[in-house]
């Protein structure tokens, strides 16, 4: 691990630290701050995969359910692209369709060529355009759909037909073969379904659509996540503002309040606003949760402001007769708003998880409302049996949460004067080139 | 630095007092301890809530409650100390009692492993700043920090545990899997060690063959049945970690320090077997710590004897070998009991639990007959699942830090002046750079210790351990005030005297910042 890297290490640092620093100073010749930051978060690979993510799961979980404003008494309601709503109760899926006799599969497929089992036959009758065959059971399949029949003797009836007509246990299907079957016992019905199907994600113990239920989920955790982080990031750098600024008792008196909130732990502040409020819906929780959070950013805005303050250029807006008010706004805050973003976008990662957590423990949203984390706290116990109703939730909390830590970490970066990009070899033969020409 | 002190202090239990009161009030406003009964048609209801209403002194209002409370507090001046009562009648500070050794059990479990292994980790990725193994790990600790840990726990129980326990029931390796497990053990090595191309595909080769031949070895002789580790365990894994210590921290060309290292080695073989009959059944802590503190004097006694300059440096490197030679040691002695343990009719074969902290009925055999090792075996199964889910979630944290600390680090102007001055990386890295890179962490670690505290409560509730995090949620569920708060207080002085203890560490460590001078 260490070894003789010593020489190379010397050796390169010194012959590439000029080149480096030509070429970073050539990158930002002639830019703004603003320009600057911004070239460096768009060229940050992860922050923008991460941005354009959270931006799709975004648009798609508040299209597929619709949007839903006002207040009971004249609602507003845009329609969603999902056919069905978290307070539908389809009928539930079971018996051969689902395997290993569990109830309300997902009838997602993702593979063109797999078929999906639908049932087990229980008679074959008749031949040429009109073969009716009978399910054991429920037939969910339409006019229009194909059908893959296996495990019919004799073999000319197996194979992929189109259904011409579907009734609540039977469907009619075209078949060349002529003759009666002999033998339906082992046969299976299957379809070459790709796609979402009807209940993609699948259903709850209930019948309800898994898949609006997780949309419903998504949509209040990244209502609470953007709440929480507005209104903790507005408070704290208020706070961490006027402590930083003002110094003195001011400083003193929020700094203790500061480190009271801090010892009073999250989560039991959390819970007791939850088992409070959490009835009243999932914005006022997120609204008094929010309340709540913005204590280690009042932290690290006081430390920039108390360290910006001494600066030259706010001297010289003193001087120059700024009031307390435009200094603080005007020139100082601008310099500190990259730690601000920073913290707010990490501390919103921590709003997905605190809530979700809080959810999941009886305290934050209840029912017959749902969150990603209450919909895991239902169904963990299902693992072994149902296991989709225990990924879905669950990946879509990690994606979220991972979305924002790679833009956080992107904005941080971008936001760093010390940090500089890795130079490619390809920059670096392109800086000699360059000094070659001009030489 | 005395009247710092008394100052910090005098505020940290000012703001305690006042943080308290504030919780308080909260948690009396969080709803009403009698509205359960009063809905309910019990046709004593009645006497209940009058009964109740003595009990918690409801009449009281919660504003002047909590002095009365504050004044049971206090009494451990003059010798009356009480928390109050639960809602059960119980007595508030025993229950409490009780619950702490458990979550202190498993947050310290939990916080030790993530420093070790999330510094390891993070310091190798400064080291390897922009490469794919760099990326690879950012990418990984980004998301363990994404991840909640219920849903962790979840897929640890049904993997690590019902799935590890079906499979011991014939633990032979799919081939499929031992080509796996060779891959991702050659390609984590060759990120880890780096260089050219040529010696990343030597690395890998390595590894792979290495990682495949012994789980293949394990596997085709069962020795996952048997867990047997036995003298050669400890000489041929103590001897590679004697080279490992030595190489990061003197470096093999330090003769006396490599042969010190490998003199305690050979003193953990030749006590192998002598030791087997101190390490009784009917063992105690003390002698462990007795054993513990001669281990030390051993490995001081080999260094300094062999060392003729930078004896420190010696004495250090051959104490800490001593010790992983006796921790091996330790480790085969409880492996020992393994066979025992898993083939009791407690057990009968599923030797990883999904719930609990101790398996009752093996307690209640160990009361009859005791014997620590099985005990420690039984408490080590049992935390296993608990502490991976806590370490997943605070690991990130130690990477990110690390890695970001030492990069700083290492562009100071001191750093350069001991690389032009002629050192060796390996002292730049580990002497001058790793142990200021350090210094910051120990406000990571205050925070991460008092966090995990509230981590546990969700931590316990899905693992069915009894803690303080269980006692929350009863407490919260039944609006228990007095059990509330007596968390509260353990918790809140916790953070506060770790946050406190953190400062004086940090100014201790680092001489450019002095206490007592002012914020």
């Amino acid at each position: 691990m260490f070894g003789k890297k010593k020489a190379e290490v010397v050796s390169e640092a010194q012959v590439s630290e000029s080149n480096e620093n030509a070429i970073s100073n050539k990158e930002t010749e002639g830019l703004s701050q603003g320009q600057i930051v911004r070239r460096r978060f768009v060229r940050h690979r992860g922050a923008m995969i991460g941005l354009f993510t959270l931006i799709t799961i975004v648009l798609f979980t508040y299209s597929a359910s619709g949007l839903h404003l006002g207040n009971e008494k004249n609602p507003i309601t845009i329609p969603g692209w999902w056919h069905y709503s978290i307070n539908d109760l389809p009928e539930l899926r079971y018996g051969d369709a689902c395997p290993d006799g569990s109830t309300g599969c997902p009838t997602l497929d993702l593979n063109p060529f797999d078929v999906t089992p639908m049932g087990t036959l229980s008679g074959l009758e008749g031949d040429g355009s009109k073969v009716i065959a009978t399910l054991n059971g429920v037939n969910a399949l339409k006019a229009g759909e194909q059908v893959v029949i296996s495990g019919v003797q004799p073999e000319a009836f197996n194979g992929t037909f189109t259904i011409t007509e579907a009734t609540e246990y039977d469907f009619t299907f075209e078949s060349k073969a002529s003759g009666t079957p002999e033998d339906v016992s082992s046969a299976t019905v299957g379809t070459m379904q790709f796609g979402l199907g009807d209940h993609p994600f699948g259903q709850d113990d209930i019948g309800r659509d898994y898949f609006s239920l997780v949309m419903r989920g998504a949509e209040q955790s990244i209502m609470v996540m953007l709440i929480i982080g507005f209104l903790g990031g507005l408070i704290g750098t208020v706070v961490g503002a006027v402590a930083g600024y003002f110094r003195g008792r001011i400083d003193g008196f929020l700094m203790r309040v500061v480190d009271l909130f801090t010892t009073i732990p999250v989560i039991l502040i959390g819970a007791v606003i939850g088992f409070k409020v959490g009835n009243l819906g999932v914005v006022v929780l997120a609204i008094f949760l929010g309340l709540f959070g913005w204590i280690g950013l009042a932290r690290l805005v006081r430390g920039e402001f108390l360290s910006l303050r001494e600066r030259e250029f706010v001297d010289a807006a003193r001087v120059a007769g700024a009031s307390h008010r435009r200094i603080i706004f005007k020139h100082i805050l601008p310099n500190a708003v990259g730690i601000i973003i920073v913290a707010v976008t990490l501390s919103m990662s921590g709003a997905i998880l605190l809530e979700t957590g809080l959810s999941y423990l009886g305290f934050g949203v209840v029912s017959p409302d749902v969150s990603l984390g209450s919909l895991i706290s239902q169904y963990q116990d299902s693992f072994a049996t149902r296991p989709w109703l225990f990924w879905w939730p669950g990946l879509f909390i990690i994606a979220i949460a991972l979305c924002i830590n790679f833009i956080g970490d992107g904005l941080r970066d971008a936001f760093d004067p010390r940090q500089r990009r890795r130079i490619s070899k390809k920059d670096r033969a392109q800086a000699k080139l360059a000094a070659k020409v001009s030489a | 630095m005395l009247t710092y002190l008394a100052r910090r202090v005098t505020q940290l239990l000012l703001i305690l007092f006042v943080s308290s009161y504030l919780t308080y009030i909260l948690l009396a406003w969080s709803g009403d301890p009698l509205e359960e009964l009063r809905l309910s048609s019990d046709p004593k209801k009645e006497q209940t809530i009058i009964a109740l209403t003595r009990q918690l002194d409801l009449n009281t209002p919660a504003p002047l409650r909590y002095f009365k409370w504050m004044a049971g507090m206090l009494g451990i001046f003059w010798g009356k100390f009480t928390m109050g009562d639960s809602r059960q009648g119980q007595d508030v500070a025993e229950l409490i009692a009780t619950a702490i050794p458990t979550t202190i059990r498993l947050v310290l479990a939990a916080t030790i492993l993530a420093i070790l292994v999330g510094i390891t980790i993070g310091v190798v990725t400064a080291l390897r700043q922009y490469s794919r193994f760099d990326y690879a790990i950012t990418f990984v600790s980004f998301l363990f920090f994404s991840l909640p840990i219920f849903w962790v726990a979840v897929l640890l129980k049904q993997y690590m545990s019902i799935s590890f326990n079906d499979w011991l029931t014939e633990p032979i390796i799919d081939p499929l899997w031992l080509v796996g497990a060779g891959i991702v053990a050659g390609i984590f090595w060759s990120g880890v060690i780096g260089g050219t191309i040529q010696r990343v595909l030597i690395v890998f080769g390595a590894a792979f063959a290495s990682t495949f031949g012994i789980l293949f070895w394990l596997s085709s002789t069962n020795w996952f049945n048997t867990l047997s580790l036995g003298i050669g365990f400890v000489v041929v894994v103590g001897l590679g970690l004697a080279f490992l210590i030595v190489t990061a921290s003197t470096g093999l060309s330090n003769r006396p320090a490599l042969f010190s290292s490998l003199t305690m080695v050979a003193v953990g073989a030749a006590i192998y077997f002598p030791i087997q009959s101190v390490l009784i059944k009917d063992f105690s802590g003390w002698t462990l710590i007795g054993l513990a503190l001669a281990t030390i004097a051993v490995g001081m006694l080999a260094g300094f004897l062999f060392a003729k300059e930078d004896r420190a440096a010696v004495m250090r490197t051959s104490v800490i070998t001593a010790v992983v030679v006796a921790l091996l040691i330790v480790i085969d002695r409880v492996a020992q009991e393994w066979v025992p343990y898993v083939t009791s009719d407690f057990v009968s074969g599923r030797p990883i639990p999904t719930v609990g902290q101790v398996n009752d009925q093996i307690a209640m055999e160990l009361l009859e007959n005791p014997n620590f090792w099985a005990g420690s075996l039984d408490g080590i199964l049992h935390i296993i699942l608990p502490t991976v889910a806590l370490t997943i979630g605070s690991f990130a944290g130690y990477v990110r830090y690390t890695r970001g600390n030492l990069l700083e680090v290492l562009n100071m102007d001191y750093v350069r002046t001991a690389r032009a001055k002629g050192l060796t990386e390996r002292t730049v890295v580990m002497r001058h750079s790793f142990r200021n890179a350090l210094i910051p962490l120990t406000t990571l670690m205050a925070w991460d210790f008092a966090g995990l505290i509230g981590g546990a409560i969700i931590t316990e509730s899905v693992f069915g351990w009894i803690g303080m995090g269980t006692l929350v949620r009863q407490a919260l569920f039944t609006f228990d005030l007095n059990l509330m708060m007596g968390v509260f207080v353990i918790t809140s002085t916790l953070a506060v005297s770790a946050n406190l203890v953190s400062d004086l560490l940090y100014s201790a460590l680092d001489p450019r910042i002095r206490v007592g001078t002012g914020e």
